[in-house]
């Protein structure tokens, strides 16, 4: 338990915080069985890549909860950052063949996806070629990608680029069945959510992360004011 | 309000730190740049008991006596020689060394701590700010003797210059007399036997009047002589009665300039630290609770997790984000039992 767990507030800790996340994600995806979710935010450094690895975290070790019958319970991380700190980075995978190959057709999809310590997590890189990213992921090639891993994982997370810093996150949340905003508390400025919340299909955000959220005040001191 | 609260509780050793930093520079300051000792004392001015005896048709002047030796005693305050005739007599006669640049600057070091203030119509109070409270207390007492002196030899000189006037105005008309009585004798022996009525009886009647006028002349302005001979010998003596010290020069130290010092600190402190509140709430834009989220929008909080202190990496532990994650830290072992 690394986090306080206050009755009256729905800061919980991680682990039940995360199981609650995926909980909601999936009453509002209406017991699909297959999910696809993106997880961006309105800027750089707002917690995205963390609360998609501890989302697919969780489920992959909760597998026991989401697992059905037909094995399809892994859970599938698809980087899809340029930055060179990605999820792959965090998991501990080195660089190597990842998204852009397999859109480019230089790779299939099992060549792409690798295993991460964790059993029931895969993770697909951003791979050799990020630069040509936000061309790849406008070819049909994407739309398809996306349709398999829909077929093969129970839960798909794009760990997508911040929707004000690049169009990408645009097309790429065009593609997924919801979104997730990660809002960074006490950083990220009400002017930058409205602008995000604006530039993405409405439909597709299923809701907010308040991500680094700490307590102003003393809870003595906020119960008086 | 609560924003306003919020911002100083988040950044409250800041704002102590600001406030304890201004204060401290003004209680250093105020032991720096104030004069802590301040001496005074109070004397009793009255006008010229004499003059006003004497003198039946005063002028009328609307100030008090304290007012008018106020007046006077600043005026001599504000005069290089005045100061330094007080400065002569006490221990910091060093000080001066005849450089009429150095001893101005002396000067006005001390003239800016000197001044008096009107307590009553007869009360006046002359003090002195300084560092140096044996000093001090010689200053006002100089400056008092000094005060004295200058106008006990201010009356002198005028009684003086009254008394030359008068002997001066006594002697003419003495001599217009004795050349009117001159005159009506002359015409008296050349003209023995007038007849009333006459031209020459005329003439004798004014003569005669003149003479009169003369010696009316001669005897007030002898009286006039003599007042001054008079005023002149009291002025001395009158002097303990216009110029009386009520209390003697005295010096204790000043707690109301260290007092201003540190109340402007603290204002300064409190004014700064208001502002810098005010502004960065001001220009703090960024969303911090779920209320301000559903200020904005209409979406739901899925969740909201708490900043977490990042953990010492271990070799079992995976950082799982660094920037704004690597506050979440997933166990692959925990994992992995599942």
């Amino acid at each position: 338990m690394w986090g306080k767990t206050r009755a009256s507030s729905p800061v919980i800790a991680p682990d039940g915080l995360v199981r609650d996340l995926y909980t909601r994600l999936f009453l509002h995806a209406g017991g699909a069985t297959s999910l696809v979710l993106g997880v961006t935010s309105a800027l750089d450094q707002e917690g995205k890549t963390t609360t998609a690895l501890n989302l697919a975290s969780v489920l992959a070790s909760d597998r026991g909860v989401v697992d059905s019958t037909d094995g399809k319970g892994d859970v599938l991380v698809v980087d899809c950052h340029r930055s060179p700190i990605t999820a792959s980075h965090y998991l501990g995978v080195a660089p190597g063949p990842g998204l852009t190959d397999y859109l480019k057709r230089s790779r299939t999809l099992d060549d792409v996806i690798c295993p991460t310590d964790r059993h029931y997590l895969k993770l697909m890189r951003a791979g050799d070629d990020p630069h040509n990213l936000s061309v790849l992921i406008r070819t049909e090639a994407m739309w398809n990608m996306i349709r398999t891993c829909r077929e093969r994982f129970r839960l798909t997370i794009l760990d997508l680029p911040s929707v004000l810093t690049t169009s990408d996150t645009q097309v790429l949340a065009g593609l997924v069945d919801r979104v997730v905003l990660v809002v960074r508390s006490g950083v990220t400025p009400a002017r930058a959510i409205t602008d995000a919340l604006t530039r993405v299909d409405r439909s597709k955000f299923v809701g907010i992360v308040l991500n680094d959220h700490r307590r102003d005040l003393p809870a003595w001191l906020d119960s008086r004011l | 309000m609560k924003r306003y609260v919020a911002t100083i509780y988040r950044r409250k050793w800041f704002y102590l730190s600001v406030i304890v930093l201004l204060l401290g520079a003004a209680v250093a300051g105020s032991a720096v740049l104030s004069n802590p000792y301040q001496t005074t004392a109070r004397i009793w001015v009255d006008r010229p008991t004499v003059s006003s005896v004497v003198d039946q048709q005063q002028t009328f002047v609307t100030q008090t006596p304290a007012q008018q030796q106020g007046d006077m005693l600043y005026q001599l305050i504000q005069t290089d020689s005045f100061m330094i005739a007080i400065l002569k007599d006490t221990s910091g006669a060093g000080q001066l060394n005849g450089d009429p640049q150095h001893d101005g600057r002396v000067v006005a070091t001390i003239r800016s701590g000197l001044a008096y203030s009107v307590l009553g119509p007869n009360t006046l109070m002359i003090s002195l700010k300084g560092g140096q409270p044996q000093l001090s207390q010689e200053i006002v007492q100089g400056t008092i003797d000094e005060f004295r002196k200058w106008l006990l030899q201010s009356q002198s000189e005028q009684n003086s210059t009254e008394i030359a006037y008068y002997q001066q105005q006594v002697k003419t008309l003495q001599d217009q007399v004795t050349a009117a009585q001159q005159a009506l004798d002359t015409f008296t022996r050349q003209n023995p036997n007038l007849v009333q009525g006459s031209p020459q009886y005329l003439t004798l009647q004014r003569l005669g009047s003149d003479l009169d006028s003369m010696r009316t002349l001669e005897t007030a302005a002898e009286n006039k002589l003599n007042q001054a001979q008079l005023v002149s010998s009291m002025t001395s003596n009158s002097q303990s009665t216009q110029f009386r010290v009520l209390d003697r020069p005295g010096t204790m130290l000043s707690t109301r300039s260290r007092l201003k010092y540190l109340g402007l600190g603290l204002g300064a402190a409190l004014g700064l630290v208001t502002t810098i509140i005010i502004l960065v709430t001001w220009q703090d834009k960024s969303v911090r609770t779920g209320d301000d989220l559903a200020e904005i929008t209409d979406l739901p909080v899925l969740a909201v997790v708490p900043h977490l202190r990042s953990r010492p990496k271990t070799a079992s532990t995976v950082t799982a984000r660094q920037p704004a994650g690597d506050r979440v830290q997933v166990s692959p072992s925990a994992v992995d039992a599942v």
